[in-house]
């Protein structure tokens, strides 16, 4: 094998230390980097945009009495 | 393109460092295979060092241009040096325990380093907290100010002779390491040099996706 001394565990582990936290930020980077890509195909590009593509609800008919306007409150 | 690359290349020359470490290099004497330690501790601490200062280069950049560009890069990189000085303590300690027989000391040259730590902390919470145009200027400043610690880091076991050893290589080295050992300890920097850039290019991508997507949301809000 390696031949390694007593000391091997604090190198072993100083070592093993080492990859886990560069390997474990570089796929933190990735899966944000294609979270970001994935939203950017999903998402229509500002060129593509039309009144359309909106989905806001239509200005619907009310019943209800304005409370107040520019004339004051409305009486009976 | 580039940037695989740049994460292959340096996932390559990783490779051949691990070998270089385990099978090429000897245990240091009065050290034993903890002294092995060594070739990744300095090699991702000056790399830390560069992280540094180009966050130092990039701000400097950004507060004259005000152009996001350097803004992006300072962080990215500020970032990467954070996660490589979290390493550089967590070998350092042990590294320290069997030689030292403590985890830690308040030596000069730790103490400085875990500054340094929470300078780069402070410096990416700034730059995550407050609010632009504010944010990546108050950060830039930041950026400028926690570098002047990188120096001190470097001279603090030259200047104040206490438990940690002088510097290993570079100019300020008392006694230039054998040829084996300088030629392990440049191949492991370059590895980690590469990896750096790696890290910090993949970092800088996901910025700006990030900026891109934010104004197309305002270009749409904006016309809605």
């Amino acid at each position: 094998m390696l031949g390694l001394d007593h000391y091997a565990p604090f190198l072993l582990s100083a070592f093993g230390i080492t990859i886990v936290v560069l390997a474990g930020y570089a796929l933190y980077l990735w899966s944000r980097l294609n979270g970001v890509r994935r939203r950017a195909t999903r998402t229509p590009s500002g060129d593509d945009y039309s009144g359309r593509n909106v989905s806001a609800a239509a200005p619907r008919a009310t019943t209800a009495q304005a409370a107040s306007s520019a004339n004051g409150p409305t009486r009976p | 393109m580039a940037t695989r690359v740049l994460g292959w290349t340096s996932l390559l020359l990783l490779a051949v460092t691990t070998y270089a470490i385990f099978f090429v290099a000897r245990p240091v004497s009065g050290e034993g295979d903890a002294g092995r330690i060594v070739y990744f501790h300095v090699p991702i601490s000056l790399v830390a060092f560069l992280a540094f200062f180009v966050v130092f280069a990039a701000s400097i950049a950004y507060l004259r241009t005000a152009n996001p560009r350097w803004d992006r890069l300072g962080r990215a990189s500020a970032e990467v040096g954070l996660v490589l000085t979290t390493l550089v303590l967590i070998t350092g300690s042990i590294w320290a325990y069997p030689i030292w027989g403590t985890w830690w000391s308040w030596d000069p040259k730790l103490t400085t380093t875990l500054i340094l730590w929470f300078m780069y902390l402070a410096y990416l919470m700034v730059r995550s907290y407050a609010e632009p145009p504010r944010g990546p200027r108050f950060a830039a400043i930041v950026g400028i100010v926690a570098f002047f610690d990188v120096p001190i880091v470097y001279m603090s076991s030259y200047w104040w002779r206490t438990l940690h050893p002088p510097p290993a290589i570079g100019p300020l080295a008392e006694a230039q390491p054998s040829s084996t050992i300088s030629q392990i300890l440049l191949l492991s920097m370059l590895a980690f040099v590469l990896l750096y850039a790696y890290l910090v290019r993949v970092r800088i991508e996901i910025e700006e996706a990030e900026s891109e997507q934010t104004f197309r949301g305002e270009v749409v809000g904006a016309r809605a």
